[in-house]
């Protein structure tokens, strides 16, 4: 009991380390504060100035830090913690990043804009699940992989091929892209005459600015087309 | 009472999550717009925000030491003005969204400014004898709540102002609900193109393949 306990709490702490995020530690004075308090947990003695190592500059994906935070305790009595602390960083850093930001979330948010199409609090749950199963997942299982583990956790994503994941993620995403545009066609209310015809112009006005400028500035110039668009068809 | 109660305290754990690196996705901007939409009205229309702004979002990511543009604060604001004032025209659709767009730059300021905060607060915290990094910890939360508390219901009241002000003078008054869409539309290809990595054909021919399924089944 008070095992699983400990898996909840450093998921939760996980969650807020970020909290003090700035440019000159980054997250360093989030990880001093995980390191204190699992060390607390786990009754192990940390020296002052080892405690204070913790403080520097250290950045990485938050959703992969129990991961690391897990190796720590377990090089630490080699005498190796800093050494994998720091490589294991950026590895999750990529990793996290490429799989999460840039694969997972695509996925969570077009099952939520599909299901709210639907029905809006299942847009909401869609997105919360799908996102959250991996995420809230690799909080709470990573710690005890990454202490079980130590250096060698890489082996363990190696094992379960995370590194193609965020490809195999894209190809759900693209074919979802293309449902949901089809979704969201079929549920204008027809007060735009002419509406399928508008919606493929806008799709590739997309494809065209796309590859060449900033999401913003497209939506500022698509905001200027709209309005082109209206006052013609108000004449 | 109630609801502004409910928007006050959903601000604050907005912008506490976006600070958090959108840990729990209560700041997603498609969750901020579909939950203001839920509790204050014109659902539809602000599921549509939700779905301009969360494209944008996740296109723009916060590597490094980069803080994106605060597409939560947009969604928010944009929904609330849309729930309170009922964004129904293109013109009003524009106008908001414009004024939204302009104070979004404004909310990413002051997550710039926390960040900021947070270093003074560590440059202080460096000659005690024992780092305070609890201390810290819970400052940097209560800063991101009340950052969401002040700074958006402030600059939302503010947008209010604008456009109630302003939107008599806007023409276009066709609905806006399709134009909507097509802003949605016009964004999807920036999201294809931001997966677009490796595979490209194969991802469009997916593309492809999953609006012929849409076709079919919806």
């Amino acid at each position: 009991m008070a095992y699983s306990l400990n898996r909840i709490r450093v998921a939760l702490r996980c969650m807020v380390y970020t909290a003090t995020m700035n440019t000159e530690n980054m997250q360093g004075t989030g990880f001093h504060w995980l390191v204190k308090n699992t060390a607390r947990d786990l009754g192990v003695k940390l020296t002052p100035e080892k405690l204070s190592e913790q403080r520097d500059y250290f950045t990485t994906n938050p959703s992969m830090i129990s991961f690391l935070l897990g190796v720590f305790f377990k090089e630490l009595g080699k005498g190796a913690d800093a050494l994998y602390k720091r490589s294991y960083a950026s590895a999750f850093a990529a990793l996290g990043d490429s799989f999460f930001w840039h694969g997972l979330k695509p996925l969570a948010f077009l099952f939520a804009a599909i299901g709210s199409i639907h029905h809006p609090v299942l847009g909401i749950f869609a997105y919360f699940f799908v996102y959250n199963l991996f995420h809230l997942g690799f909080l709470l299982l990573g710690f005890d992989i990454g202490r079980d583990m130590g250096r060698d956790v890489i082996t363990w994503f190696q094992r379960v091929r995370f590194r193609q994941w965020p490809a195999y993620v894209d190809f759900g995403t693209a074919f979802l892209c293309g449902f949901f545009i089809i979704g969201l066609m079929k549920h204008e209310d027809g007060s735009l005459p002419w509406f399928p015809l508008y919606a493929l112009a806008s799709l590739g006005v997309g494809f065209l600015c796309a590859k060449r400028i900033r999401i913003l500035h497209g939506v500022a110039l698509f905001f200027v087309l709209l309005m082109v668009a209206g006052l013609a068809r108000g004449l | 009472m109630m609801l502004t109660l409910f928007l006050v305290v959903l601000s604050g754990f907005i912008s506490l999550d976006r600070m958090l690196f959108q840990q729990t996705t209560v700041s997603r901007p498609l969750v901020v717009s579909t939950l203001v939409g839920l509790f204050a009205g014109n659902l539809e229309t602000c599921i549509l925000i939700g779905l301009v702004f969360e494209l944008i979002s996740l296109v723009e990511l916060p590597v490094g030491t980069h803080v994106p543009v605060d597409e939560s604060f947009g969604a928010y604001s944009l929904s609330l003005l849309a729930a309170s004032s009922g964004i129904s025209s293109l013109g009003g659709f524009l106008l908001a969204s414009v004024i939204t767009v302009g104070f979004m730059f404004v909310a990413t300021a002051t997550h710039t400014g926390a960040r900021s905060l947070n270093r003074r607060v560590l440059d202080s915290s460096k000659n005690e004898e024992f780092f305070p990094s609890q201390r810290m910890v819970r400052f940097g939360l209560q800063a991101g709540f009340m950052r969401g508390v002040l700074v958006y219901n402030a600059l939302y009241g503010l947008s209010y102002l604008l456009f109630v002000t302003l939107v008599p003078y806007v023409g276009l008054d066709m609905s806006a609900s399709p134009y909507m869409m097509l802003t949605v539309l016009f964004l999807v290809p920036f999201l294809l193109r931001f997966l677009s990595t490796g595979e490209s054909r194969l991802k469009y021919t997916l593309f492809a393949a999953g609006m012929v399924g849409g076709w079919l089944i919806l």
